[in-house]
């Protein structure tokens, strides 16, 4: 192995990963709120409450990665266009005050009413004439708010992988496939993460048809992001194990060399076939026997666990297995 | 013994590396320097780096309050150095343009010197041992106790066991003449330098070929060049590597005998991995074909040469067949080489070398090479020998006034002439020396005046030098920090760094080079001029040391000259206008200080101590069947025993794992980077391996000077081990080389860690 | 519109550059210890190198020594990367970190193919080799430059067609590292026999 320090370690995985479930997890709660309604509400809901959080937490160990934690305001002073950390941190403050209010939105009665606002501009400046939101107000500020949003949170799941794609010295990184990779895998760990809440938190007095309904949708949204991940991760190798031979080389590390466990192990077997069968067998009944979705919570929590620790592994393998592909020295020729 | 009790506890006055900055301050440092010292990552910081935000304050300054010309001391090759000082802070040292050993460059030593300056582990002020011998207890002494009392003892071992009962060892440095003369004015005959340690085959034989110690090469026109036992590109002797590089991308020719495939052997035209010790066999079947096809210059032979008859006979019988079955190079390579180079000549040498691979038959080696350039007629001719600059002639310095020294009737303890009668007296036999204290033969030995030297680490057998230093009463070593010896001594004494004083100058031919004090010397370093001077003078002996100070004699060195110390200070040279050359041109007349004046094929003095009076083969030492030669050499990146606390060379070159030919590490499972034992008759160490194919499969290799065991040395401590534990002792007996090949080890896997 | 004629009154723009001689490096290493005195780089950091490739097995064995530093790129990707604007390049073709503006990203690092960069844990910024501007502004060469025992580096401005560089480049064959990652670069090494 090409002796390699490490510049960037766990925290940007973490950074890369949470990012990824706040993006997945308000995107998911958008698309519950366009199709479902009422009827995926719950799903809109925990995605809502969700998404601000991981990517907060992300933020945070991205800047304990920084030399100058301190001065990360720095980033903020300019728009460097051809920079996508740049373009990026842009993007993560929309989406991470976007999110926010969406969060806001979201938060149940009667905690939500304590949120004011006014009503007219003549009460602007008089913070105590503002009124809690009305039904038709939230109703509309959830939806407009979800269709804004949801463009930024494709563009933050995409970013976590053009940060790593726009370097054309890391073989293993720089590809254009690498962006869809990580949009659709941050898609599934925010499907995920909302499957592993709502499995976790079982409504009290709703029916037991809105929880396969709900089930149906989520592991449906799953399902496919894991089978466009699988139709991503095999032309992905195909193709840089087809290309030069630095991309061909970097390739070798995952596929035997020391990130081959982890990939073929963790990402692929436990983060995609796994789930993925899991997933069928939920999903077999209602496609060929037009029944309802077999519903376990055992099961759906195990499926959205791999998937997340699959999710995770993958950004893993990739961070440090980029670092250590590079362009063979000429001397290797 | 001195008064302790006004004197800080023991404890702290060992060498305490993290020194306060308070205490700095307390030294009359600035704020630079003390920051410099103590920098956690860097050696030094400019002094307002921090402070200045702006973008300049992170540059390193380009200004300098003043730029001193002194010499190099990081080996011993002597090069011009432009020292750049700031607030009394040494930040660079730029190899001087003016002076032709550095033409403008340093090499990696060089460049670090201001670590060996700003050294964290500097001796900081005179210690007196207080604990047993190798504990570490020291306690603090001003110069004039540790003084005192270093002469009390040399006095009380005079008045008892005589002078001869006192060793002086020193290593080549500018300022040995003032060395030896504090030994002979105290009358002893004891004087170990490292010289029978390294290259005495290569001197004893020139001397009594040439009769000089080691021939000039130029380099400027050579076309063919033999290397053997020089490996000039790790080795690295800044202007003749620069020369030899240079001569190469001209197109030159080289040819390199050499068991490992070093740097050098990397840039050759033909790598021959001689078997060790075989190297003669290799120069006689040059010598024997270039005779026998008539290809020597038959013009310079008669004229400049005796004892032609005498070795053309001697040589028929080493055909390159011959020497093809014991040195394992190719009969038609031999041939062929020797042909190219005779057909090149005189613009072709085979270098005289430091050391082949040092065998008891080295000495021969060298006499081969001697003799090979001879009979070719390279003799100052362009691209080939000539009389070094330094080899008698040159410049006339003034001397300082001194009595005659006083008769010395005793035996050498290292043999010479006694034992080893062809051995020059000032290069002597130095591990006799130490195997006569152990032994009590001729005499005992009672005390050891150590001075910039690291027997503990050079000498073979380090089980022996360690169990003489223990039958010596008293043992005083005098360096920049604590090295091995010193950890084991009785007073230690803190010398001033290069960079901090003067030496005695240093002439070469009519140019005269200055060391001088870059900045004042740290803590309560001295001198080497004044610690001799002081001691000689509490020795009775203050007749001669005639100096005042150290400039006062070095004005005295240069009273006949025209040029004020002042000028001398501000370009660091001088050169004497020359009168007008005394040989014509095209005049092939030579003399030589030899008995007979001419080049000695056959020697006189060689047949009447009863050695070949030419070179025949002589069978070395062989390895048995699981056995390999231990081999030495060099890296670019440290100098001896001297440089593994620098930190800036240590980082470059932490460590000195043994090299080994893939085959054999395989039949012993070794992987590189596995720990194993090497094993010989002298001791044993543990050593992690470098698995290489760029060494015989019959040798293997360890850097020297690895294995400080001195926790002063905190660098240094703990990195790699040390050749001294393996070496065993053989020594040559004309020249008196200690044999560093010879020894033969076993080699084993060893358990981790 | 520009107008040709004044333009061509104007000296072309300097271009600093290397042309590095494999064959004359004898991997002292000298280079390193004076660039490490030089700019104070801290210790385990280094801004410049020496790669090696051993070939061959024993008797017949080859060494190459390459001698490398930033290679100060045309199209640096690491002054694209940057997400503050501290990598910038300056007209005459050198890449310089502004300290300040450095956050310690470490994006940089990963964008270089020459693995040229380090974090300065002193300067609280990524580092790197900066061709010894503070020297060239003095009129120095870059100390690695001015202690090469082989004679090994050598440093100019590659657009003037008189200096040392630009006549090693005329009269030898050359190549670059990583040509194909489209940076190019400002060292060159010349060919071996």
């Amino acid at each position: 192995m090409h002796e390699v320090d490490f510049h960037w370690n766990i925290l940007i995985v973490i950074y890369l990963f949470t990012a990824g479930i706040s993006a997945g997890a308000f995107v998911i709660s958008g698309l519950a709120t366009y199709l479902g309604g009422a009827k995926y509400k719950r799903i809109s809901r925990i995605g809502a409450l969700i998404a601000p959080w991981p990517l907060v937490f992300g933020l945070s160990m991205l800047m304990f990665d920084l030399t100058k934690p301190l001065q990360f305001w720095w980033l903020f002073l300019t728009v460097q266009w051809t920079s996508p950390m740049s373009i990026g941190s842009w993007l993560l403050t929309f989406f991470s005050i976007l999110s926010s209010l969406y969060f806001l939105l979201w938060i149940p009665r009667p905690w939500r009413d304590l949120l004011r606002v006014p009503y007219r501009w003549a009460d602007v400046f008089s913070p105590r004439r503002w009124q809690p939101m009305t039904r038709e107000v939230v109703g509309i500020s959830r939806r407009v708010l979800a269709a804004v949003g949801f463009p930024i949170g494709l563009g933050v799941g995409m970013y976590t992988g053009i940060l790593l794609g726009a370097i054309p010295s890391r073989p293993l990184w720089n590809t254009p496939m690498i962006a869809q990779l990580f949009l659709f895998s941050a898609m599934s760990s925010g499907v995920a993460t909302v499957l592993l809440i709502a499995a976790a938190t079982p409504p009290a007095k709703e029916g037991h048809d809105h929880m396969h309904h709900e089930r149906h949708f989520l592991v449906t949204v799953d399902a496919v992001l894991i089978v466009l991940e699988i139709f991503i991760v095999i032309p992905f190798f195909l193709h840089q194990a087809l290309n030069t031979w630095s991309s061909a080389e970097s390739v070798n590390l995952v596929l035997g060399g020391p990130f081959t466990l982890p990939f073929w192990g963790g990402v692929i077997l436990l983060g995609l076939l796994l789930p993925l069968a899991i997933e069928g067998f939920e999903l077999y009944p209602v496609v060929w026997k037009e029944a309802a979705v077999k519903y376990s919570r055992l099961w759906g929590g195990a499926s959205a666990v791999m998937v997340l620790v699959g999710g995770f592994l993958l950004r893993y393998v990739f961070v440090y297995a980029g670092q250590v592909s590079h362009f063979l020295p000429l001397l290797e020729r | 013994m001195t008064d302790t009790k006004n004197l800080p506890p023991a404890e702290d006055s060992t060498l305490n590396p993290s020194l306060s900055r308070r205490q700095f301050m307390g030294l009359g440092l600035g704020t630079a320097a003390g920051a410099a010292l103590l920098g956690k990552y860097t050696l030094l910081q400019s002094a307002d780096g921090q402070k200045t935000a702006g973008k300049r304050g992170h540059y390193p300054p380009t200004s300098f309050d003043r730029e001193v010309y002194t010499m190099c001391e990081m080996c011993v090759w002597r090069c011009g150095v432009k020292a750049k000082v700031k607030d009394n802070v040494v930040y660079k040292l730029d190899g001087n343009p003016f002076h032709p050993h550095s033409r403008g460059m340093l090499c990696p030593r060089g460049q670090a010197g201001v670590a060996t300056l700003y050294d964290p582990d500097r001796l900081k002020y005179p210690l007196i041992r207080k604990g047993a011998r190798g504990e570490g207890k020291w306690v603090r002494a001003s110069w004039e106790e540790a003084l005192d009392y270093v002469a009390s003892r040399m006095l009380e071992i005079k008045d008892t066991y005589g002078p001869e009962a006192m060793v002086f060892s020193t290593t080549h440095n500018l300022i040995q003449t003032q060395f030896e003369n504090l030994l002979k004015a105290y009358g002893s005959p004891n004087y170990g330098t490292q010289r029978s340690l390294c290259f005495n085959a290569m001197i004893t034989s020139n001397l009594l070929t040439y009769g000089m110690e080691e021939p000039g090469r130029e380099y400027s026109q050579v076309k063919y060049i033999i290397l053997t036992g020089r490996n000039l590109l790790d080795a690295i002797s800044n202007s003749e590597t620069q020369d030899l590089v240079a001569a190469l991308s001209r197109g030159a020719k080289l040819v390199v005998l050499d068991q490992r495939f070093t740097k050098t052997a990397a840039k050759a035209d033909m790598w021959l991995p001689v078997k060790p010790g075989t190297d003669l066999a290799f120069y006689l079947a040059m010598l024997n074909v270039i005779i026998t096809e008539g290809r020597y210059n038959e013009r310079f032979v008669e004229e400049n040469t005796v004892g032609f008859e005498e070795l053309k006979a001697t040589v028929q019988q080493y055909t390159p067949e011959w020497a093809a079955s014991k040195c394992e190079i190719p009969a038609e390579t031999i041939r062929q080489i020797a042909r190219e180079f005779a057909a090149e000549a005189p613009h072709v040498f085979a270098h005289p070398g430091w050391r082949t691979s040092n065998f008891t038959n080295s000495f021969q080696t060298s006499r081969a090479v001697a003799i090979l350039n001879a009979i070719v007629g390279n003799w100052e001719q362009p691209g080939g020998f000539f009389a070094a600059a330094g080899e008698g002639g040159g410049l006339e310095l003034g001397s300082v006034p001194q009595p005659p020294y006083p008769r010395v009737s005793a035996l050498r303890l290292d043999g010479v002439p006694w034992k080893y009668p062809l051995v020059p007296l000032k290069l002597g036999v130095f591990q006799e020396i130490r195997d006569n204290i152990l032994s009590g033969e001729p005499y005992q030995a009672h005390g050891w005046f150590i001075y910039r030297q690291n027997p503990v680490n050079s000498l073979p057998e380090r089980r022996k030098t360690m169990e003489a230093l223990s039958k010596l009463d008293f043992i005083v070593t005098t360096d920049i920090s604590m090295n091995d010896t010193a950890w084991f001594s009785d007073v230690v004494l803190p010398e001033a760094s290069y960079l901090e004083r003067y030496d005695p100058l240093h002439v070469m031919g009519n140019t005269l080079f200055l060391r001088q004090p870059v900045v004042e010397p740290l803590f309560e370093s001295k001198p080497g001029l004044w610690i001799f001077k002081e001691l000689g003078t509490r020795l009775g002996l203050a007749d001669f040391f005639q100096y005042e100070d150290e400039e006062d004699y070095i004005r005295q060195q240069i009273a006949p000259l025209d040029i004020s110390l002042e000028e001398l200070k501000t370009r660091g040279y001088y050169t004497a206008p020359t009168e007008a050359g005394s040989a014509g041109a095209g005049e092939q007349k030579f003399t030589f200080n030899t008995p007979s004046g001419k080049i000695e094929l056959a020697s006189e003095v060689l047949r009447n101590s009863g050695f070949n009076a030419v070179p025949q083969w002589e069978i070395p030492t062989l390895n048995q069947q699981d056995e390999f030669y231990l081999l030495s050499g060099k890296v670019a990146q440290h100098t001896q025993f001297a440089t593994h606390n620098n930190r800036l060379l240590h980082e470059r070159q932490p460590g000195n794992p043994l090299w080994i030919n893939p085959e054999p590490a395989a039949q012993r499972k070794l992987k590189d980077g596995d720990m194993a034992w090497v094993e010989s008759a002298g001791g044993k160490v543990k050593t992690p391996v470098h698995v290489t194919e760029r060494i015989r499969p019959d040798s293997v290799f360890m850097v020297p000077g690895f294995g400080h065991t001195s926790k002063g040395l905190t660098t240094a401590y703990g990195a790699g081990v040390s050749d001294s534990d393996l070496h065993v002792t053989f020594t040559d007996p004309i020249s008196g080389s200690q044999a560093l090949s010879q020894t033969c080890v076993k080699i084993y896997k060893a358990d981790e860690s | 519109m520009a107008n040709p004629a004044k333009e061509s009154n104007t000296p072309p723009k300097k271009r600093w550059g290397f042309v590095m001689e494999p064959e004359r490096c004898i991997d002292c290493e000298a280079c390193m210890v004076a660039c490490s005195v030089e700019n104070q780089v801290p210790l385990g950091e280094h801004r410049n190198w020496i790669s090696h490739k051993e070939m061959g097995i024993f008797p017949d064995l080859n060494i190459t020594f390459m001698p490398e530093n930033c290679h100060h790129c045309s199209n640096p990707p690491c002054e694209r990367v940057c997400p503050t604007g501290a990598t910038y390049r300056r007209d005459d073709g050198i890449v310089l970190v502004d300290y300040d503006k450095c956050i310690g990203c470490k994006y940089c690092m990963m964008a270089c193919p020459y693995d040229a960069r380090y974090v300065n844990e002193e300067k609280q910024a990524v580092d790197k080799c900066t061709f010894c501007v503070h020297r060239l502004d003095a009129g120095l060469p870059p100390a690695c430059v001015e202690t090469c025992v082989g004679g090994a580096r050598h440093f100019g401005d590659l657009n003037d067609p008189y200096s040392e560089v630009s006549k090693l480049l005329a009269t030898h064959d050359y190549y670059q590292l990583y040509e194909e990652a489209g940076t190019g670069p400002a060292i060159y090494y010349i060919r071996g026999k």
